[in-house]
């Protein structure tokens, strides 16, 4: 019997130092260890796929039992704003086309002219401390930048950052959002000669949907209510990505401290959008296209 | 059911269960929680089955369990299958004495392993940071936690049910077989 107990026991103790080479191995940059993730994530996806259809169906349905009085009006309504929106775009369009070639002519060089927006939607949400990523349903065998280990940005449709992939495999990737302790990110308040600071997540303020801000300067004039944007420092993040609303500051002599309240969601997420570097190559041949 | 087909339908069962379970874990919206937390199925399965049936089961599900924590979750792999593991370990042997293997004794175990799996989760997050300011970081440490506990503890229980009724009548062993399974504990 007793013999019998030690056996189960040195395979308990077996299984954790396999897990824990697991783990340290994975922390190492280029691990394959992320690449046992790919059958699982491959025989995975359809699945979780088709619940999400459930649960959008479902959603519509208790959205469309609750609305459908009002549902006629709105829609009244919205054909009118669509018709306006039409012709807005028809005028947009055409002066677009004159700030292109505006920008042509002047060799300007916007923001976002390096970076790649590229779709992608929810596979699962998080929903504990530290089993809080996520994962999107786009890998690197849909693009093969995701493969790099470059940072790359994923924003939700009105640009407000969500989080950075933190890893792929080949047919999704695993996304670390702003709330994460782990994540950190250069930003500034979004005015003139607005001060730079430090946005990071916190494990005490996850729990209210918030977000760290510090390294502030002594002579900024940080409020409640600014907004604060990515500084572009460091070349991480791109400048000018949406980050979210200071809430309250705190002033002490060992340093001050804002709240931040992120412009994303994360309770309605469905869509997001990454921010793909492009690879030196294809920017070399674009620069040799375009001087063709 | 014969013993020579009884594998079959555990690794059978096990699949259907495990697949549907991540799939709803992974879909289920934060906005249908009344409070912030979700329930936790992978975890309850994990749990149940090892509470219920044999330490070789307890083991599978643990380290199935963990991997696909870490997977759709985690930021790296490991801390959830070591977590699983202990969780599971945990239900297989703790209070085996005193809780029979019926629908209470079942939800007991399943509201104490999430109150431990939320209490890992949170050290999970807080090792980090955890350096030279742990006395400062304490009392806001405390507060979250029973800010968290609760909630994420209370909304396991209908699950919980729900799971231990599936199992029982539809689990990986036959109902008949329930009791070999129970003495091999």
């Amino acid at each position: 019997m007793s013999k019998f107990k030690f056996n189960r026991f040195s395979l308990v103790v077996l299984i954790v130092v396999l897990i824990l080479g697991l783990f340290i191995w994975s922390l190492f940059p280029g691990s394959p260890v992320d690449a046992l993730f790919t059958p699982v994530s491959a025989v995975l996806e359809p699945v979780q796929q088709g619940f999400i259809k459930i649960r959008t169906r479902l959603s519509d349905t208790w959205t469309a039992i609750n609305d459908g009085v009002g549902l006629s009006e709105e829609n009244r309504t919205l054909q009118e704003e669509n018709a306006k929106l039409e012709q807005e775009v028809r005028t947009l369009t055409a002066e677009n086309q004159k700030y292109q070639e505006l920008k042509d002519a002047l060799k300007i060089k916007s923001a976002y002219d390096d970076l790649d927006v590229t779709h992608a939607s929810l596979l699962s949400e998080g929903f504990s401390d530290w089993f809080d990523a996520f994962r999107i349903d786009i890998g690197s065998s849909d693009d093969q930048r995701l493969a790099t280990e470059d940072t790359i940005a994923v924003v939700d449709s009105q640009m407000a950052l969500i989080g950075r992939i933190q890893s792929s495999d080949l047919s999704s990737s695993k996304v670390l959002p702003l709330l994460n302790p782990g994540f950190v990110v250069s930003g500034k308040v979004n005015r003139t000669s607005g001060a730079q600071v430090r946005v990071h997540g916190d494990a005490l303020l996850k729990a209210s949907g918030l977000c760290m801000v510090d390294q502030i300067p002594e002579n900024s004039t940080l409020t409640a209510g600014d907004e604060i944007i990515t500084s572009g420092e460091g070349g991480i993040y791109p400048a000018g990505i949406l980050l979210g609303k200071i809430s309250a500051v705190h002033r002490s002599s060992g340093g001050n401290w804002a709240e931040l309240e992120p412009y994303v969601d994360f309770d309605s997420l469905s869509d997001v959008f990454l921010l793909i570097p492009e690879t030196q190559s294809q920017a070399a041949e674009t620069t040799a296209a375009t001087t063709d | 059911m014969t013993d020579s087909k009884r594998p079959w339908r555990k690794i059978v069962v096990y699949i259907i269960y495990f697949i549907l379970l991540i799939g709803l874990q992974a879909a289920w919206p934060a906005a249908w929680s009344q409070t912030a937390a979700k329930p936790n199925f992978i975890m309850l399965l994990a749990v149940l089955c090892a509470y219920l049936y044999s330490f070789n089961d307890a083991l599978f599900c643990a380290l199935v369990a963990g991997y696909f924590l870490d997977f759709l979750f985690g930021k790296t792999v490991g801390p959830g299958m070591l977590v699983m593991l202990c969780l599971a370990l945990l239900s297989h042997y703790l209070l085996k004495k005193r809780l029979h293997a019926n629908l209470i004794g079942a939800v007991l175990i399943c509201l104490l392993m999430s109150a431990l799996f939320q209490l890992a989760s949170t050290a999970l997050s807080y090792l980090p940071v955890l350096n030279n300011d742990i006395k400062s970081l304490w009392p806001g440490l405390l507060l979250y936690i029973r800010q968290t506990l609760w909630p994420s503890v209370r909304v396991n229980i209908i699950p919980s049910v729900i799971l231990f009724v599936l199992l029982h009548f539809a689990g990986p062993y036959p109902r008949h077989s329930y009791d070999y399974v129970k003495l091999e504990r």
